[in-house]
């Protein structure tokens, strides 16, 4: 394939093009089930990587388009506007890809981050374990090496897409002796290795989206490594820093549309019943909500800027998602309000909205205080590493 | 162009900080302020900074800038806390220059370049819905509860009621129907009074404006007055994590410094978060495109509006940080939860423009998220 041709770098010229583009383009319209919404999904990445939509930030060696984050979150708006979703692996496009590419080998790099973008290839990542939740550094999988091959031995858990995914970030203890933060490794382990069994783990939205991962002597080789033994720690934290900031600058632009939906919504019951579609009083709660979606979105453009001059990750990151995940259950609360009584009937339809739609929202909005690292271990990271306060102990 | 605001206004930022921190140990102002909530002293250096002309336009004799490099300097005033109708005259004066004729337009040139002192008489101060003096013939009657420093004031800029549509109106302080009474004011770097008007005369060169083009200086003024109100709201969060991550790393209890606890922690760490968010806030919604009045309106509601809620619970918590001490008359805290606890209600109150907000949303088939630059 040809690349596409390489889209204006000028702001605003770049804005035209994307809004002209997608308004040309067969925008999906995500189903609620599952697996088809995830097949839907990961088609539109591939037309968005075709037509040369997605990797702004990344170097056009390795399939990106050599601009910046800046134009990521304006095409991230755009796609909002059209009410087109976004691409389906955002692991890799916004959590783990990153790290690969300021961190890989160059080899790693060619191998991995085209198929990254085209979403021909998804990524995972296997941090979390039974017993290392917030306390990462105290993981137990092993990493044993044998000649030139990793051998890896262990669980992991809550690990998203895994079963979707060609490829999982694993981090593995590879030197058992080194203090905990130290003898961990970063190791990328093809999800279709002889040994890895995932067993699905259904959330209380009622999807399966994240799984268990078990490892028994899987072997991968040493050139699956990144950044070098015992780095994984530091490129773990950079991950996270990615996963943070990142993703929740996308993950606002979903919120954005989310929230413009629900006042669509409330709009038409309005106009459809003659009346207020709602009391006084939600009004007052839906102004509330908007003046605290837009400083999300005020502070979402700090973290562009911070991007663009390289600054990440940093203890920012933290400061985003805290904002990410609080901002995000009131908007989904307020729904799930505004739907009375009608909010656990799955088909009902209150106000103007669709009970289920909303219902599943803020299910998984209550996620977002605990993917990325716990509200708690955000608020400490803040109150350390940016306010420089004495550690707690 | 943007970068060159951006440094423009950090230039102000910078500067505002020097002159406010030198008036902060300048002992003339210290006892100034002791004695009352205003410093004459602090006042003639403001003025002479020309802060509060930036925004008159080059046409009109000033510095042509906006809301945007304004900014900086509100947010200092608010960290420093700055007694004065520093607004009022940055923004309600400035604005009312260009359209004023010859004589009115000096008047309030004069007080802006510190001559004599400028009240604004808008009841939209106090809420969106209080009724303006009205002006019938050549005589204004009515109006205005809350007035900040107008027992100050040499020249008051009254928003009023016309036959035709809205007025602004220029009067001299000393007319015969202006009374002004003296309120009792507990935010103590707050001068409140009553301002009523009983048919006080007006000249025709008195009138800065009328009918439409009175209806867009009032809107222009509004919503100025509010990006600016929750700058200084914003400074005001600003010092009050600056002072209690300090004092949380000094303070100690237990045999170890108060900032270690991690209860305390989580509370400076969500501080951190809104005074930071709230920072952005402003400086996104002053540079709203100010040649869309929607824009800019809506941005200018929904800062004022976060403003309120972050700066109020950034303080409370810094309240909570200190402990008893806060509580004390000597220490500074009170000055700035009094003076935000007056900022909160000034120009709207958060449910007041929470309502706003929700009721544009609600009613309207335009956008629901305009973008505000
Ligand atoms: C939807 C979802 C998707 C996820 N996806 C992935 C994924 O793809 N890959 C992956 O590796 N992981 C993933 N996770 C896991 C996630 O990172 C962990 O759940 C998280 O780090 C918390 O760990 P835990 O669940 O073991 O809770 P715990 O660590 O046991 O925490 C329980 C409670 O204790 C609090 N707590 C713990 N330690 C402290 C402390 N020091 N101070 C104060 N409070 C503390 C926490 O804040 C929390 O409230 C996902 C989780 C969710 C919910």
């Amino acid at each position: 394939m040809n690349p596409p041709a390489a889209p204006p770098a000028d702001l605003d010229e770049f804005r035209a093009a994307a809004r002209a583009w997608l308004a040309g383009a067969d925008v999906p319209d995500p189903p609620e089930d599952y697996d088809e919404r995830f097949a839907a999904l990961r088609d539109w990445q591939r037309t968005l990587y075709e037509a040369g939509w997605i990797g702004f930030g990344w170097p056009e060696e390795f399939g990106g388009r050599g601009l910046t984050a800046a134009h990521q979150i304006v095409f991230s708006e755009e796609l909002a506007r059209a009410r087109a979703p976004q691409p389906v692996g955002l692991i890799g496009l916004d959590v783990v890809g990153p790290t690969i590419l300021g961190h890989g080998t160059d080899e790693q790099r060619r191998r991995l981050l085209p198929p990254l973008l085209s979403g021909e290839e998804l990524w995972s990542q296997g941090f979390s374990e039974p017993s290392a939740g917030s306390d990462l550094a105290s993981l137990r999988t092993k990493g044993v090496v044998e000649g030139e091959e990793i051998v890896i031995t262990g669980q992991k858990v809550w690990t998203s897409w895994a079963e979707e995914s060609d490829w999982c970030a694993v981090l593995a203890r590879t030197d058992p002796d080194a203090p905990n933060h130290k003898g961990i490794s970063y190791v990328l382990v093809p999800m279709d290795s002889p040994g890895i069994e995932v067993r699905p783990i259904v959330q209380m939205t009622g999807d399966a989206e994240f799984n268990e991962v078990f490892f028994d002597g899987v072997r991968v080789p040493v050139g699956n490594l990144l950044g070098g033994f015992g780095a994984g720690w530091k490129l773990a934290m950079d991950t996270l820093g990615h996963e943070r900031g990142r993703y929740a600058l996308r993950r606002r632009m979903e919120n954005e549309t989310s929230f413009v939906d629900l006042v669509a919504g409330l709009r038409e019951h309005a106009a459809a019943t003659g009346g207020n579609a709602v009391a006084d009083r939600a009004a007052v709660q839906l102004g509330e909500l908007y003046a605290e979606l837009r400083a999300y979105e005020c502070q979402a453009r700090a973290t562009v800027e911070r991007i663009v001059a390289g600054d990440v990750p940093s203890p920012l990151d933290s400061i985003d998602k805290l904002t990410l995940s609080v901002t995000e259950q009131h908007l989904y609360a307020l729904a799930v309000e505004l739907l009375g009584p009608a909010r656990m009937a799955a088909d009902a339809t209150a106000n103007g909205l669709p009970a289920g739609h909303w219902l599943r929202g803020h299910l998984y909005a209550r996620s977002g205080s605990v993917y990325g690292g716990s509200a708690q271990i955000q608020r400490s990271i803040v109150a350390e590493r940016m306010l420089d306060l004495p550690r707690s102990r | 162009m943007a970068a060159l605001h951006d440094d423009l206004a950090a230039e102000f930022a910078a500067t505002a900080e020097e002159i406010l921190s030198r008036l902060d140990r300048n002992r003339t102002v210290t006892g100034e302020l002791e004695a009352g909530p205003f410093s004459a002293t602090a006042w003639s250096a403001v003025a002479e900074a020309g802060w509060l002309e930036a925004l008159v336009t080059e046409e009109a004799g000033g510095l042509g800038l906006g809301l945007r490099e304004l900014a900086p300097i509100l947010t200092a005033v608010g960290r420093h806390l700055l007694p004065g109708p520093v607004a009022e005259h940055a923004v309600a004066g400035a604005l009312a220059v260009p359209a004023a004729a010859d004589s009115a337009a000096a008047r309030l040139r004069a007080t802006l370049a510190g001559e004599g002192m400028l009240a604004l008489v808008d009841p939209a101060a106090a809420s969106p819905a209080a009724a303006r003096p009205r002006l019938a013939g050549d005589e204004l009657s009515g109006g205005c509860e809350l007035v900040r420093f107008a027992g100050r004031a040499s020249e008051l800029l009254v928003a009023a009621d016309g036959p035709d549509g809205p007025a602004v109106v220029l009067l001299d302080a000393g007319r015969d129907g202006v009374a002004v009474a003296a309120r009792e004011s507990l935010d103590p770097t707050t001068e409140l009074s009553a301002v009523t008007l009983d048919g006080v005369a007006v000249g025709a060169d008195d009138v800065v404006a009328a009918n439409d083009v009175a209806a867009e200086l009032l809107r222009a003024t509004h919503a100025g007055m509010r990006v600016a109100v929750a700058c200084e709201l914003a400074g005001i969060a600003d010092h009050a994590l600056t002072i209690s991550v300090a004092y949380a790393k000094e303070r100690e209890q237990f045999g170890r410094p108060i900032g270690s606890f991690q209860a305390l922690q989580h509370i400076l760490a969500e501080m951190a978060r809104e005074s930071f968010a709230l920072g952005r806030t402003c400086r996104e919604a002053a540079a709203a495109d100010a040649g869309a009045p929607d824009r800019l309106d809506d941005a200018a509601l929904a800062a004022k509006a976060y403003a309120a809620r972050a700066a109020r619970s950034v303080v409370e918590s810094a309240l909570q940080v200190h402990g008893g001490i806060a509580f004390t008359i000597e220490h500074e805290l009170h000055r700035y939860y009094t003076h935000l606890l007056f900022l909160d209600g000034f120009w709207g109150d958060r449910r007041d423009l929470h309502a706003a907000l929700g009721r544009r949303l609600l009613a309207g088939d335009g956008d629901v998220w305009p973008a505000w630059s």
